[in-house]
């Protein structure tokens, strides 16, 4: 058959006024490029798990309404995300009209199956490991069942993992390839999904598998900028400190998402600059404790909040830059907690931040209590799950608040002064990092 | 006479702030595209700063897209210091 696997990418952004105002601030639109050019990882993976029989094609659709003539294909695979899940159903009626049959996987299909099934003739709920080759032979003979429920554990434990199909993306003008070395995040935030939608426990790669990945991107292309593609990279102290010893002597650059913690053990930061770590991103959440109480199970985040500065100034002094995550909208803010944002971002000399809207996916703890609340303003707003825009009802500010407070936070954290104060405190610090420290290219 | 000197220091450490070869880098070539990202060139200017013995404005640094204009504006700083 001829497969063609097709990812929706870029950034959405539902309000005009949001939207119009993202494209003109110079610390938004930077990270949303970034965004706007990774490929989708879940695709090549589903990619190296198709049998060699079949040819298969990878494509990235930025908007359907702009995108040429759509290729022809027997079997299309379609990736969805929630905000882009409308476009997504919009490009799966396309190809049925034509009578290709599309399957549909990812985090929104997972969480909305009979959703998705209106759209399309199958659903990939969850991993796609553990199904695909039997989804293949079941729409090969014609027997196409309407959902396939995938591995959602021991996907490193109890087989080796599968090796990305990267040199799909050989040829192609991305910023930076992304490595998986783990699923699955241990703190299960309200408003995540990645706790449940693919693994209920945090699982992570071997570092030798990981090595294995690194090695085969860096013979695939030159100097890459790898984003390693996880939800929490640096949990476990011993599988880091082997990780990035590792990844040292391989000269690269690299991003990822990790928690605070990472900064816990001194000699950690010093580590990951000298393998090439150029940023880690932190969901700090929130500068306020009391909004902070009850975002996970156990409290954890806000237990952490009192050593925010240290861990960045820690992170930072070596030469680590934070990427400073910050939710607003959560139960305790008040209208005041944009300024106490703001204030945060100056006091801490965060050499990034990302601000968003809290925001309830479908299938989160967070999305079943508002809706058990009477606080989801629409009944089906997935075009507005953007983390930008305001989809319930706020507790201690009104909607309109919200959306303001937020636009004026923009402003003052991504307008030019702002960002160039920050590369400003950047380079000074990098100053103050001995040179011993430096990474060496290989 | 000056740019002459300087150029290929000013080279050497973008490339290695950078992880690339200097030799991918030319004069006039844009230097994200010749593998230079934001925070590699960050980090070159503060090693250029600091061997220099200058501060670059701001305003400055911030637009600085080829070796070029990392040549005028550290040229810039040591005239003006020396001034």
């Amino acid at each position: 058959m001829r497969i063609g696997l097709i990812a929706m990418s870029g950034v959405r952004v539902f309000n005009p006024e949001l939207a119009a105002m993202g494209v003109t601030l110079p610390g938004f639109v930077n990270r949303g490029k970034v965004i706007a050019s990774l490929p989708s990882l879940g695709l090549l993976v589903v990619a190296a798990l198709t049998p060699p029989e079949h040819e298969v094609t990878y494509i990235e659709i930025p908007d359907i309404r702009t995108a040429p003539e759509l290729p022809d294909f027997d079997l299309v695979g379609i990736s969805s995300f929630t905000a882009m899940a409308e476009e997504a159903y919009e490009l799966a009626d396309r190809y049925r009209a034509r009578g290709t049959t599309v399957v549909m996987g990812g985090t929104h299909a997972t969480l909305l199956p009979y959703e998705a099934l209106e759209h399309v003739d199958a659903v990939v709920s969850g991993a796609a490991e553990g199904v695909w080759p039997l989804l293949l032979e079941d729409a090969k003979a014609g027997t196409l069942k309407q959902i396939y429920r995938g591995t959602n554990r021991g996907f490193y434990s109890e087989c080796e993992p599968v090796m990305p199909r990267f040199d799909l993306l050989v040829g192609r003008p991305y910023n930076r390839i992304t490595i998986q070395t783990s699923r699955g995040c241990p703190l299960d935030c309200e408003f995540c999904a990645a706790s449940k939608i693919f693994t209920p426990r945090y699982e992570q790669k071997s570092v030798a598998a990981v090595e294995r990945e690194v090695q085969r991107v860096s013979s695939l292309f030159d100097r890459p900028f790898l984003e390693f593609a996880d939800d929490n990279t640096f949990v476990n102290r011993k599988w880091s400190e082997d990780f990035l010893r590792m990844l040292a002597p391989y000269g690269l650059r690299w991003f990822t998402e990790t928690d605070v913690r990472v900064a816990d053990h001194p000699g950690i930061p010093r580590l990951l600059y000298e393998a090439g770590c150029y940023q880690v991103l932190i969901g700090f959440e929130s500068p306020k404790g009391e909004s902070l109480s009850g975002i996970d199970r156990s409290n954890w985040k806000s237990k952490r909040r009192g050593e925010y500065l240290r861990s960045i100034d820690r992170l930072q002094s070596a030469g680590v830059t934070v990427n400073g995550c910050f939710i607003v909208g959560l139960d305790a803010d008040t209208p005041e907690i944009f300024e106490q944002v703001r204030d945060f971002v100056r006091e801490s000399g965060l050499i990034e931040v990302q601000v968003t809207a809290l925001t309830p996916f479908p299938g989160t703890r967070l999305y079943d209590r508002l809706r058990n609340d009477g606080r989801l303003l629409r009944e089906r707003f997935w075009e507005r799950c953007t983390l930008f825009d305001v989809n319930y009802q706020p507790k201690q500010m009104t909607v309109e608040e919200l959306e303001g407070g937020l636009r004026w936070l923009f402003r003052e954290l991504y307008a030019e002064p702002a960002v160039n104060a920050r590369k400003r405190h950047y380079v000074n610090l990098m100053k103050s990092v001995p040179r011993t420290m430096e990474p060496q290219p290989c | 006479m000056l740019s002459h000197n300087i150029e290929p220091r000013l080279r050497a450490i973008v490339a290695r702030a950078a992880l690339v070869s200097p030799d991918t880098i030319g004069p006039d070539d844009d230097l994200a595209r010749a593998g230079v990202d934001s925070l590699s060139m960050l980090r070159a200017i503060a090693e250029v700063e600091a061997a220099f013995g200058v501060e670059i404005p701001d305003e400055r640094f911030v637009c600085i897209r080829t070796l070029r204009t990392l040549v005028a504006a550290v040229e810039a700083r040591l005239l003006a210091d020396a001034a």
